[in-house]
């Protein structure tokens, strides 16, 4: 745990992602800025997002769960802030969250799936609520993978 | 009204060929790639907040940009572009706090657009362009909750979206705008609102105006977001005649066909498609899927199925997708607009039409859900129990109703407000809200406040000319903007209809004016003709029912279109309390009646006998009354009432006792599946006699029913509350065969055996143990001799006991969280005592990963996690057998070594910040300017809460868990697979509540504290003497809130004069003294039922309690929270008890307990592990502040956790092994 970190790190700007990360995040952050409109993911929040998120295809993965969510709830709380919420309500990082998101969704896949995002949110904070998960510091992704063995998934 | 001459000229060209709207404007003005300046220029350079991504202001700031997409739509080939407005409304303005601009902005938006297609026009004079405004669907919903714990708040009102459409419209016309384009409807409400405010617009300038109206299908359901299907969205808006309907966004074309071709049968206007250009694709330059020609292959597809008269894109489409799609099909034939047969066509998320055939069913109105009809449904109402006032409206519609009726007229009650709330939680219930609505009210204000409610296509129950035709052609032409069909009364100015004559007079002159001055679609009337009582003793009654039929018969010929319809059990009222009769006459009533051309009744959908199965004599003499056969028809029909109450009574004893005929053994069997221990000692007396001894019948019979059941519950075919009402029976068996097998015993006969024998206990410290006597109960059915120790039970004795009885299992129980740390000391002391007994662990807050971490490294003989007691049984057999045991154990192992290393392979990345900056990002109030509540008394006292009082309060929800049935209360009485059972155990639950109050068994305290406060950083210093202890958040934040919470941030610092509580509340130590009682029975059931619902009291004792608070501090008084809503905690202020996740440390309980002297005033204790005793208590602290929330302190830092020792006093590592669940770091 690192307990060193200052608190409010400066907003960066999309051009600060692709130099601190290279230029093979420009195609993209430029697949966001096309595919959603601010009023459903700000840069700020883009910018936030590419921090936790370990890969391209992560990123790439969000955005397209983002944009499927803001059509199927184009009113109230916007994808993004109220996964923000979710995650800062948790006790695991937006790292921990977005490889779990990125488990769950490639368990989806392989069994020719869909299903809304803030569904999926919700049962992964019930992955986190386990009984399984009281005591004992488990990694998350462990978690989601165990109650979808026990439980699977209805949506 | 006079139509546009651009809609004539629009619907002439849409008869020859196919229009073209634009492309995606969000997508080509992502192309610029502006920057914040770009929204702002020359109009909002000062505007405080950013304004980046309002895309609606660039027509004012960047017109150039906004005009360039236009002409670029034009010259690909569009007809018709789209104004730059789908924002337009101050609702979606606020956002940006620019509701003042948006006039400005359709207005100028319209002007542009105009200006684009004038020059374009100028420049190409063959084509003729439009410009349609668009209107957006806002960001609000009508039929939706924003809040998932509120389904019936709506963050904006049906009157307010008017008002905002209104207002959009007046601007785009005003600008220019030559269509209306509501467009990417997702929720129908929204868009009948802004037909409501077109057609206002429309009548004060006199002009119908191009409507066209467009739909977003947002998923593979097939459905609106507002969950209504194409054709019921369809049936709920076609009251607007538009010039078009379609659908557009969400989906690609491909997506979009089913849909599409749907509308295209049933729409009898022209049909649009814009969709987009597939699905998001990183790779795409557009970031959509699909390619100018593949965008236009599809939608070319379209229209050589006919289904296409108007054709564009949304979102990711682009001038060359446009100019693609004009070039394939700008040659093809438009869609021909097919005759629609004539129909009653309403919905509720299904549509539900009406036709005029000559097979045609009747149809049901659910008459439950009215206050005037329905005791049950009145007294819910009255009660403001909204949560099972919905589930009579679900019965009702599961029961077959085809509408459902919805009532409040009555004296006490606000209609308004609960037509207005009743309908929004409908709304929030799919499955009753599939089906139209009827509202049902004699105010004209309920009844067009229940109209702003609903998306769906409702019926209006009712208007009559009784205020004369002004007053009833102005409430029709409303119903008809609403879009609504309506009931018409046979009432006018001199009266209700009672003959014939009158009621077709009446009818006909309504049907003639609403035909003739309102152009009222005949489809949309039904008449209900007075349905009156009969068999009243007054001679002019006799010939009600006959003339009702009759005129139905006449209204047919003289109405066509119109429907019939009635309440039916108005006719019966005379014979109120014989359900026998009521039902059928009923039934002979509608039988005669639907053979006239009754269309549809308000009936009792569960209520209604069938026609030919109703006894002849029955029949025969309802007859004569309904149809006023002869002068003694209602004396004949009294006189044969009395008798058949008798004989229903008689029927049903007969129907109990059948199984009494079955086999000796069928009997047993059937006694322990059913769980009925009426003849269980009959039946066990006469096995024993015929078998010979008492062990065959236990091991024979008894046994067998057991195996039945036990199978039953592996199977998931039984569930166990019935599972302890068999062992209930079972016991009883075997008690009454305990005489005759002790005398064996002196006899020396043979020695009973057993499976195996089982000592369960609640671990030291703790004193909870429903779970742990279900797992006995359900081991003892499964032939364990089950030595059940009881709670807090240290250790040694556990052994001891063990040893002594040579057990073949131990097990161990705990709910709270220190308790597993005692099992890990169990599991020590049996390694260290050289046991080699399975250990079985189970509770609330045992897991498999902790027994296989934290507990399995300490002994070396099987151990296993029972997650719940159906699993107990096959752990157990497999853990006693001597030929799987090994395999078993082995298995248990390996999985638990899999457990302990993925935990220690795992790295978490979770960030802590350091303590202090926590504390430095606390949730800040501004304590000057909040008003601080002040209690009306301080200091400590008691309530006097009576057991009565306290009930409606009860959450029952956790009631059902405890049992194993999972779901919420009410909604689990309807659960298809265990709903019956539910339903059993609540009526055995309220049968033994309502003994518990009669008698006053327990006897409930509430002790509750108050007094001045203030905090200093996260500790509160109560009543200048004591000092409290919280804890604060770490880990991370990353949204926009970046608070980092601590319960102390809710008490204001010194100086503010602040105040905090706490409180510690029991159902009584008479819950257990009581719960004995059944156990000394036998009778495990009743005794586990004890305990359930002395917790639930407890826990409704504490909701009540705080309530009673509230008002102490004044936020209460005006509250007026239904009871649904306090189990929710929708009030003000939080009551967060101390060992849960807001302040985990179970250590500060001692501190309330000396705060409150809680022991001396209510009797209840804290063990060792801080655990209370009686276990049906609850303990907490209240918080006034607000904003004050329940949150999860989470994971810790080292810092913390020294400072918080610090605060308290105690040593780090104590402090660490109360709070180890919630250390972010591995100590020392």
């Amino acid at each position: 745990m690192n307990q060193n970190n200052p608190i409010k790190k400066p907003i960066h700007t999309l051009q600060d992602v692709i130099e601190q990360k290279g230029e093979e995040w420009r195609a993209t952050l430029e697949f966001a800025r096309a595919t959603i409109p601010e009023k459903f993911l700000s840069d700020r929040n883009l910018v936030r997002l590419t921090k936790g998120a370990a890969t391209i295809p992560q990123t790439e993965l969000m955005v397209k769960l983002l944009f499927q969510d803001s059509k199927e709830r184009p009113v109230g709380v916007p994808g993004i802030d109220y996964f923000f919420r979710v995650v800062d309500h948790s006790n695991y990082s937006l790292g921990a969250w977005l490889n779990a998101i990125t488990y769950f969704q490639e368990w989806l896949a392989s069994e020719n799936r869909t299903t809304p995002f803030q569904k999926m949110l919700g049962y992964l904070q019930c992955c986190e609520d386990s009984p399984e998960n009281k005591d004992i510091d488990h990694r998350f992704m462990d978690l989601v993978q165990d109650f979808i063995k026990t439980h699977g998934y209805v949506g | 009204m006079k139509k546009h001459s651009t809609l004539l000229e629009l619907e002439k060209t849409l008869k020859e060929k196919i229009l073209f709207l634009d492309g995606a404007m969000g997508t080509m003005i992502q192309t610029y790639k502006l920057q914040e300046e770009d929204f702002r220029k020359g109009h909002f350079e000062n505007h405080p907040s950013d304004l980046k991504g309002n895309n609606d202001l660039l027509s004012l700031t960047r017109p150039d940009v906004i005009y360039a997409i236009h002409t670029a739509y034009l010259e690909a080939g569009a007809d018709i572009i789209e104004t730059n407005t789908f924002s337009g409304t101050r609702i979606a303005q606020k956002d940006y706090d620019l509701e003042h601009a948006v006039h400005d902005i359709n207005f100028q938006s319209a002007k542009l657009a105009k200006k684009a297609c004038d020059d374009f026009m100028a420049k190409n004079p063959g084509r003729k362009c439009y410009v349609a405004g668009a209107l957006g669907p806002t960001n609000r919903t009508l039929s939706m909750s924003p809040d998932v714990n509120n389904p019936a708040f709506r963050a904006v009102t049906f009157d307010e979206l008017v008002q905002n459409y209104y207002e959009q419209t007046k601007s785009l016309i005003e600008g220019g705008a030559d269509i209306l384009l509501p467009e990417t409807t997702f929720d129908t409400l929204n868009l009948k609102a802004a037909i409501f405010a077109i057609e206002k617009f429309q009548e004060e300038v006199g002009i119908k105006f191009p409507l066209m109206l467009s739909v977003t299908i947002t998923d593979a359901s097939g459905r609106t977001l507002s969950g209504q299907t194409t054709e019921a969205f369809w049936n709920s808006v076609r009251h607007a005649k538009p010039l078009s309907v379609g659908l557009n966004c969400a989906l690609g074309a491909k997506e979009m066909r089913p849909y599409l071709e749907e509308l295209s049968k049933i729409a009898d206007c022209y049909v649009s498609c814009y969709p987009n250009a597939g699905l998001p694709n990183p790779l795409s330059p557009t970031g959509y899927d699909e390619t100018p020609v593949m965008t236009a292959k599809f939608v070319g597809e379209f229209v050589d199925a006919g289904f296409i008269n108007i054709l564009g894109g949304c979102c990711g489409t682009t001038p060359d997708h446009i100019n693609a799609i004009v070039k394939k099909c700008k040659t093809k034939k438009p869609r021909i607009t097919p005759l629609i047969k004539k129909a009653t066509r309403l919905s509720g998320l299904e549509p539900f039409t009406i036709e005029d055939t000559h097979n045609k069913p009747f149809y049901m109105v659910g008459e439950r859900t009215n206050v005037t009809g329905s005791p049950l449904f009145a007294k819910l109402i009255k009660a403001s129990n909204f949560d099972e006032a919905l589930s009579v409206a679900r019965q009702q519609v599961e029961n077959g109703a085809n509408i459902i009726d919805i009532n409040f007229d009555e004296g006490m009650l606000d209609s308004k407000a609960c037509m207005i709330h009743f309908l929004n939680l409908v709304g929030s219930e799919p499955d009753i809200s599939r089906v139209p609505i009827m509202i049902d009210s004699s105010k004209w204000e309920v009844l067009e406040a229940g109209l702003k409610c609903l998306q769906g296509k409702a019926i209006v129950n009712s208007i009559s000319l009784k205020e004369g035709e002004e007053k009833f052609l102005e409430q029709a032409r409303l119903i008809q903007k609403y879009g609504a069909a309506v009931v018409i009364m046979a009432f006018d100015e001199q009266g209700q209809a009672a003959t014939k004559d009158e009621k077709v007079r009446i009818c006909k002159r309504a049907y003639d004016l609403l035909i003739e001055k309102l152009d009222f679609d005949p489809c949309d009337i039904i008449f209900d003709a007075n349905i009156l009582t009969v068999a009243t003793g007054i001679e002019e009654h006799n010939a009600y029912g006959v003339n009702f039929i009759e005129a139905v018969r006449e209204l047919k010929k003289v109405c066509p279109g119109a429907l019939t319809s009635g309440g039916v059990s108005n006719l019966s009222f005379s014979f109120r309390g014989n359900n026998i009769v009521r039902e059928a006459i009923h039934s002979v009533f509608l039988f005669h009646a639907i053979k006239a051309g009754l269309d549809m009744g308000i009936v009792n959908a569960g209520m209604l006998a069938v026609y030919d199965e109703i006894d002849p004599d029955l029949r025969a003499k309802c007859e004569a009354v309904v149809l006023n056969l002869h002068d003694n028809a209602t004396e004949e029909l009294l006189e044969l009432a009395e008798t058949l109450k008798n004989q229903k009574s008689d029927k049903s004893e007969t129907k109990v006792d059948e199984w009494r005929n079955f086999s000796l053994e069928e009997r047993i069997s059937y006694s322990m599946v059913k769980g009925l221990d009426q003849y269980i000692e009959i039946d066990a007396e006469e096995a024993r006699v015929k078998l010979g001894r008492p062990l065959n019948v236990i091991e024979g019979p008894l046994m067998a029913g057991m195996k039945v059941v036990g199978n039953l519950f592996g199977e998931g075919k039984m569930f166990l509350p019935q599972v302890v009402k068999s062992a209930r029976v079972m016991k009883k068996a075997v008690a009454y065969l305990e005489p005759f097998m002790e005398q064996e015993k002196l006899d020396a006969v043979v020695e009973v055996r057993e499976q195996g024998v089982f000592v369960i206990a609640t671990v030291k410290g703790d004193v909870h143990d429903i779970g742990k006597n279900i797992v006995g109960v359900v081991l003892a059915c499964n032939g364990y001799k089950v030595i059940d120790l009881g709670v807090m039970v240290s250790a040694q004795k556990i052994l001891d006991t063990a040893k002594e009885l040579k057990a073949d299992i131990i097990g161990l129980s705990g709910l709270i969280t220190p308790s597993l740390d005692e099992m890990i000391h169990v599991a020590k002391e049996m390694e260290r005592q050289g046991f080699t007994t399975p250990l079985l662990i189970g509770g609330a807050t045992t897991s498999k990963a902790h027994t296989a971490i934290k507990i399995a490294p300490h002994y070396h003989s099987p151990i296993a996690h029972v997650g719940d007691a159906s699993l107990v049984i096959e752990v157990c057999t497999n853990l006693i057998s001597p030929e799987r045991r090994d395999e078993y154990a082995r298995n248990m192992k390996e999985s638990f070594q899999a457990l302990r290393d993925r935990h220690a392979n795992q790295a978490q990345d979770n960030v802590l910040i350091p303590y202090h900056e926590a504390l430095a990002h606390s949730f800040k109030t501004n304590w000057n300017e909040i008003e601080i509540a002040k209690p009306s008394r301080t200091g400590i006292f008691n309530l006097d809460i009576s057991l009565e009082e306290v009930i409606p309060y009860i959450d029952w929800s956790p009631f059902f868990w405890t049992w194993e049935l999972k779901g919420t209360y009410p909604k689990i009485l309807g659960n298809e697979k265990y709903g019956q059972e539910a339903q059993k155990l609540f009526h055995d639950a309220q049968v033994l509540l309502n003994d518990i109050v009669k008698k006053k068994i327990f006897n409930p305290k509430v002790l509750i504290g108050i007094f001045p406060a203030f905090s200093r950083g996260d500790d509160v210093i109560v009543n200048n003497n004591k000092t409290l202890h919280f804890l604060r958040q770490q880990k991370e934040k990353i949204g926009d809130d970046g608070v980092y919470h601590s319960l102390a941030d809710f008490i204001a610092p010194e100086g503010h004069n602040d105040y905090f509580g706490g409180f510690v509340v029991t159902a009584g130590h008479e819950v257990e003294a009581y719960a004995k009682t059944f156990v000394d029975k036998n009778d495990d059931y009743s005794s586990i039922m004890v305990k359930a619902i002395g917790d639930r009291l407890a826990e409704a004792l504490a909701e009540l309690a705080h309530k009673k608070v509230r008002e102490i501090f004044g936020y209460g008084l005006n509250e007026n929270l239904s009871n649904e809503d306090l189990i929710k905690e929708k009030y003000r202020g939080v009551r967060p008890a101390p060992g849960y996740p807001a302040c985990p440390d179970h250590t500060e309980k001692q501190l309330l307990w000396d705060l409150l002297n809680a022991e001396a005033h209510t009797g209840v204790t804290l063990t060792e592990n801080f655990a209370m005793n009686p276990p049906s208590s609850v303990s907490g602290f209240y918080f006034n502040h607000p904003e004050a929330r329940y949150f999860n302190v989470g994971s810790l830092g080292r810092d913390q956790i020294e400072d918080y020792a610090k605060r308290k006093e105690m040593p780090v590592a104590t402090i660490e092994k109360w709070l180890a669940p919630n250390l972010g770091y591995e100590p020392k």
